[in-house]
């Protein structure tokens, strides 16, 4: 009988989702990585015995431990010195050269939104949190999260026409 | 209908990027033996390339305890066959004596100054030629709740109970013979207050 720990199918499925949040939260690449290790392993060592744990609750630490961290003169001072490693959200989402036009003018949009929408959208969308789960994550109300989520779509749905319009940033000049 | 379902359905279409392979490697790290907990069945052939085979150094002691047990039933088969009952290990035992000792043995063993060769010859099994596989079956799983070490801090003690069983198999003469053993450990999971 071959045997794997649990932990390990439930990472490949959610762990994408949680370094996209966590990349929101810590702003850079290398600080949202530890950000999903430490909160991942603290929670698993909680309730990973049963088997099975909410994804709503690795997203609520990784918040608590961004907050924790953010809080900490050490890292802001480490932050600051690799401010160089900033990068929109939409450098986190899968570099597939078949991404069409509109795609991408998506991902423009979204990097637009402002980050309180942009927090809400990405665990509803990519989570796949349901608004009481992200209530609970980001210590709102759930009439906050609603209406931060309808405000951001209804944002891109207005931007990606203009997105479309202005010129590929991709596509250098001859 | 949603106004907005399109566009959900445009964002859910862009895939997110996977973590970088290293940071499942820190996760098992950082977790430890409470990684290890909670388990679940593979098929053979979806067997996760990070989940490592036993060294074989692991299973050294056991196949020394196999070979023991090998020449511990082989010497009983004999004991049985040619004695019939308990008292007559007397003459086995003396013929014993006329034979060089070949291996080094407890003299209360009951193969004590009993050779392979005549091991073999007496019981028709060979001494040799075994192939042993391992399993290890997880029977039980304990949790007992959150205890204290000595320092103070807290921990999670979780009581494992395994199987660990061994069959040799020997492919000319196909015999196989299953040995068991119960198994205990006790893990202790730190805890973060947090």
């Amino acid at each position: 009988m071959i045997t794997e720990p649990i932990w390990k199918s439930w990472f490949a499925r959610h762990g994408a989702k949680l370094l996209l949040f966590a990349r929101q939260q810590a702003r850079n690449p290398h600080d949202a990585e530890d950000l999903v290790q430490e909160a991942f392993v603290r929670i698993w060592r909680l309730y990973g015995h049963t088997g099975e744990v909410a994804p709503g609750l690795v997203y609520r630490a990784i918040r608590r431990l961004a907050i924790d961290w953010a809080r900490s003169i050490d890292r802001r001072s480490v932050r600051e010195q690799k401010t160089y490693e900033l990068s929109p959200l939409s450098s986190a989402f899968e570099d597939n050269l078949e991404k069409d036009e509109r795609q991408q003018a998506l991902l423009r949009a979204v990097d637009r939104l402002p980050e309180q929408q942009k927090e809400v959208l990405t665990l509803k969308i990519w989570g796949e949190l349901t608004f009481d789960e992200i209530a609970r994550t980001l210590d709102i109300s759930l009439n906050t999260v609603a209406s931060r989520y309808r405000y951001a779509l209804q944002k891109l749905k207005d931007w990606v026409p203009e997105e479309l319009d202005k010129p590929n940033p991709q596509i250098s000049p001859s | 209908m949603n106004d907005f379902q399109s566009i959900e359905d445009e964002l859910k279409a862009l895939s997110p990027k996977s973590p970088p392979s290293n940071l499942a490697e820190k996760i098992e790290l950082g977790l430890g033996d409470a990684g290890n907990l909670a388990m679940r069945r593979l098929p053979e052939e979806i067997k996760s390339p990070s989940t490592d085979a036993k060294s074989p150094i692991f299973w050294l002691p056991w196949i020394g305890m196999g070979i023991a047990a090998t020449l511990v039933v082989t010497s009983l088969s004999v004991y049985f066959i040619k004695s019939g009952g308990f008292p007559a290990i007397d003459p086995l035992v003396s013929e014993a004596e006329s034979t060089p000792v070949v291996l080094p043995e407890d003299p209360e063993s009951p193969i004590h100054g009993v050779s392979v060769a005549e091991l073999e010859q007496r019981s028709g099994m060979p001494v040799g030629g075994w192939t042993p596989t391992f399993n290890e079956k997880l029977l039980d799983r304990i949790d007992e709740g959150v205890v204290s070490r000595p320092g103070g801090s807290p921990a999670r003690q979780v009581r494992m109970q395994y199987l660990d069983e061994i069959l040799w198999q020997h492919p000319a003469t196909q015999t196989r013979i299953l040995s068991t053993r119960p198994r205990q450990e006790i893990i202790l999971i730190d805890l973060d207050l947090y």
